[in-house]
């Protein structure tokens, strides 16, 4: 059974990055652009794993991490936070993220992470 | 002699004469001398042998204006003695130890029955003590007559009883109408308690010394005066009355006056200065100026408005009021004065004076605004323009007076060149709030763009690691490596550049843990093991030491000591790292064998955009040292350097165990 994993994230290039880089190691990879879209989405199976990119000045995916922490139906699934703001660090530990990923990231690093988070 | 002197040689004559306490002796038509008695003896100074001297009883013998009288000249008058002789002349007797005495000569003639004068009996008077006594006192009553001073004498009852010309020159009086009245005569009523206390001093054989106090002359006039009261004794010692020296020092007060008056505007306005060039706060240096203004001034009320440009290029107008008179009430928005009025007020472009504010309403009612209900109203008011660089009217400072004399006295030169100091000073305000609203700004900026950055080189790293897995020829992946070390260089200066706009605005969040930092230095040094080709990094002393503070922050100060060591000693092939710890403290320490500092270079190190001399082909922004000191500073902990030049540098950090700024170990969620 392939894992499935859900990438919030934005920017294209990084978005089609990341996708590919788990596409590769074999991982279902659905993208969504932001948090508002992925709220939207259609159909409601639930990740393995969500990888959510957060902006500066724009909480809208932590509070979504929050809301995921609060909810015993996703409570479990482990959550991978991804930033250029360094600053977010201290956020992602309030919000209960899993994981805080600074870009730019070594994919290495986060091909490990992804794994370990899963297993 | 018997036969010659029956009289004298024979009873109770004789013995007056020898125990007469009045020099006396006889000669005989010759000038042998035949007798003489002890008083003689005693003033000539020896005892002469009898009818050897001629005349006197020494040898040597002056004139009172001191030529030396010869036998003959000095037997002459004692030898015609008689009727015209110049009874009582004054001759000097120079004794045998050279001493000398002016004495009186009283020659009488000693007559025989026949009319032969047989002898003459000489007496002397020593009058030498009266004379130094008569010269001294010559002497004195000119010294006091001459006195600049007033020297007066007076009894212990206060009568006055000696007045000089100098007392005349100081009280008016002359010395008739003085002479027998009272002392009180030239005192203040106010003051009789105080010569009351005098004269008690005196009477205890006490002097006053250099007392200052108030005389009234005759016109009435109030006169300060230094006193000094001396006791006056008798020759029995004992006090008779007192002498008084008075000096009359109204200069001195004045100009002491003067002086201390120069010495405290010279301090207020010292203080503007100061204000003004240690502050930017154009408020505070405003009220400072206005406090010191008027205290200068001797206004009663100070106002001082004053329209600051402020962010998009409004106007705002701020006031500033100090004095004595002031209520210290809330600056209400209403009593702001109109630009356009103090524009129609300086259109002179000088100090405008309100000589009586009543014919100037609006002016008069600003200072009734501020001024306390229970003191004089203002009346006068010097009104100063403050101008800036460019010429245009920011401002005016309103000195508020309620007394002519105040108002009248008051020095213009000053009020301008404060004005024009606190024009500067405003100007210098408004630049410093344009710069840090700028810099505020420049550190935003940095930060948006340092972010900006940091997205597209997530791609572009991510994309050449996936290529790096790919297989390709050698020369491909020297050139992918070479492209992954230059995106690391870059990803290393974003950094940077994040990180000092953070400091810069007080935002550089430590995230603490606990670790171990012996594992972060094999961490960071097996790191260096890989990507250092030319050094190796020699670790000394490790040992397991539990710290809680940020790792990653420590981890770039350690890799940017380990980054400069190498860089810094191209010749070596070695750096050695060192951990020490002390009950408190954990030191790690970096040296190397390279080119070393100078104590100029020591001292400039740890600042922003520092780049060692000769060095400015190394790679870097002279940032990364700014930052370790930022970084250690704000773990509560020391970074320093020992360096010496060719020799080498050490450089070394110490963080406390667990402590942070307000030494208290910060928790995962706080």
């Amino acid at each position: 059974m392939r894992k499935i994993i859900h990438l919030i994230e934005d920017d294209r290039a990084i978005s089609e990055l990341i996708a590919f880089l788990l596409m590769e190691e074999g991982y279902d990879v659905k993208v969504f652009a932001n948090p508002r879209m992925y709220e939207q989405r259609t159909h409601y199976i639930l990740p393995n794993l969500l990888i959510i990119d957060v902006k500066l000045a724009c909480n809208d995916g932590l509070t979504m991490c929050q809301k995921w922490k609060l909810n015993s139906s996703t409570r479990h699934i482990p959550m991978l936070v991804t930033s250029a703001y360094e600053g977010n660090r201290t956020d992602v530990r309030v919000a209960e993220a899993d994981y805080f990923l600074s870009k730019p990231f070594d994919i290495n690093e986060l091909l490990a992470r992804v794994s370990s988070l899963l297993s | 002699m018997k036969d010659l002197y029956p009289n004298i040689t024979e009873g109770i004559f004789k013995e007056i004469f020898l125990a007469s306490p009045v020099a006396g002796y006889i000669c005989d038509q010759h000038g042998a001398l035949l007798i003489f008695n002890d008083a003689a003896a005693t003033l000539w100074g020896h005892r002469p042998e009898t009818g050897e001297r001629k005349w006197y009883g020494t040898l040597l013998v002056y004139d009172a204006g001191g030529q030396v009288l010869t036998t003959m000249d000095s037997s002459v008058p004692l030898l015609e003695g008689k009727g015209d002789v110049d009874q009582g002349a004054e001759i000097i007797l120079e004794r045998p130890d050279g001493s000398k005495r002016n004495v009186l000569v009283l020659p009488c003639p000693i007559v025989h029955d026949s009319g032969e004068p047989i002898a003459t009996h000489i007496t002397l008077i020593d009058i030498t003590d009266h004379k130094t006594y008569d010269e001294k006192q010559a002497v004195l009553s000119a010294i006091v007559e001459s006195s600049h001073d007033a020297i007066v004498g007076k009894t212990l009852d206060g009568t006055i009883i000696s007045w000089n010309r100098g007392a005349q020159r100081i009280f008016g009086y002359e010395e008739n109408e003085i002479i027998g009245k009272s002392v009180y005569t030239l005192i203040p009523t106010y003051l009789y308690e105080e010569e009351v206390n005098i004269l008690k001093q005196i009477k205890a054989g006490k002097q006053v010394d250099h007392y200052q106090t108030t005389r009234v002359s005759k016109s009435g006039k109030e006169i300060p005066i230094s006193l000094t009261v001396s006791p006056v004794r008798n020759s029995r010692n004992k006090i008779i009355g007192a002498s008084k020296i008075a000096r009359d020092i109204s200069d001195q007060l004045q100009k002491e006056q003067l002086i201390q008056f120069n010495a405290h505007k010279l301090g207020a306005l010292h203080a503007i200065s100061k204000v003004i060039s240690e502050k930017l706060d154009a408020d505070f240096i405003v009220q400072t100026v206005i406090n010191a203004t008027t205290e200068v001034t001797a206004a009663d009320i100070g106002i001082c408005c004053y329209w600051m440009t402020k962010g998009e290029g409004r106007r705002v107008q701020s006031v500033a009021v100090g004095g004595t008179a002031f209520n210290h009430k809330e600056i209400s928005a209403h009593s702001y004065l109109a630009e356009e009025f103090l524009h129609e007020i300086f259109q002179s472009r000088g100090n405008v004076r309100f000589d009586d504010l009543c014919d100037s309403p609006t002016v008069h009612a600003l200072f009734n605004e501020y001024r306390v209900i229970e003191v004089d109203e203002i009346r006068h008011c010097l009104a100063v323009p403050i101008y800036s660089a460019d010429n245009q009217l920011t401002g005016a400072i309103l000195l508020g007076y309620a007394q002519q004399d105040d108002y009248q006295g008051v020095d213009e030169e000053i009020t301008r060149s404060i004005a024009s100091q606190v024009a500067t000073a405003l100007e210098n305000a408004r630049l410093f709030e344009e710069v840090n609203a700028l810099n505020l700004k420049k550190n935003e900026f940095i930060a948006l763009a340092s972010h900006e950055l940091k997205t597209p080189l997530t791609t572009v790293k991510g994309y050449l690691q996936i290529l790096e897995r790919y297989e390709m020829n050698q020369m491909m992946r020297r050139f992918l490596t070479k492209a992954l070390t230059q995106l690391s260089r870059i990803e290393a200066l974003i950094n940077e550049l994040l990180d000092i706009s953070k400091i810069e605005a007080g935002k550089l969040s430590l995230y603490y843990e606990t670790f171990n930092i012996e594992d972060l230095i094999a961490d960071v040094v097996e790191t260096f093991h890989f990507s250092s080709q030319t050094h190796h990094i020699v670790a000394h002393n490790l040992q397991h030491v539990v710290v809680c503070a940020d790792r990653q922050r420590i981890e770039q100060v350690l890799i940017n000591l380990l980054s400069n060591a190498i860089k810094y000693s191209p010749d070596v092939d070695q750096v050695l790292v060192t951990l020490e710890t002390s009950d408190t403290h954990v030191t790690i320490k970096v040296t190397d064998e390279g080119v070393g500092l100078s104590s100029e270079q020591r001292e400039k190190i740890f600042t922003r955009f520092f780049r060692a001399e000769g060095t400015s082909k190394m790679p870097g922004l002279g940032l990364g040292l700014y930052l370790s000191k930022e970084i250690i500073e704000r773990h509560g902990g020391h970074i320093g350097v020992e360096s010496e030049i060719d020799k080498g540098s050490t450089f070394y950090f110490s963080i406390p165990y667990a402590q942070q700024d307000d030494g208290t170990v910060k928790t995962l969620f706080d």
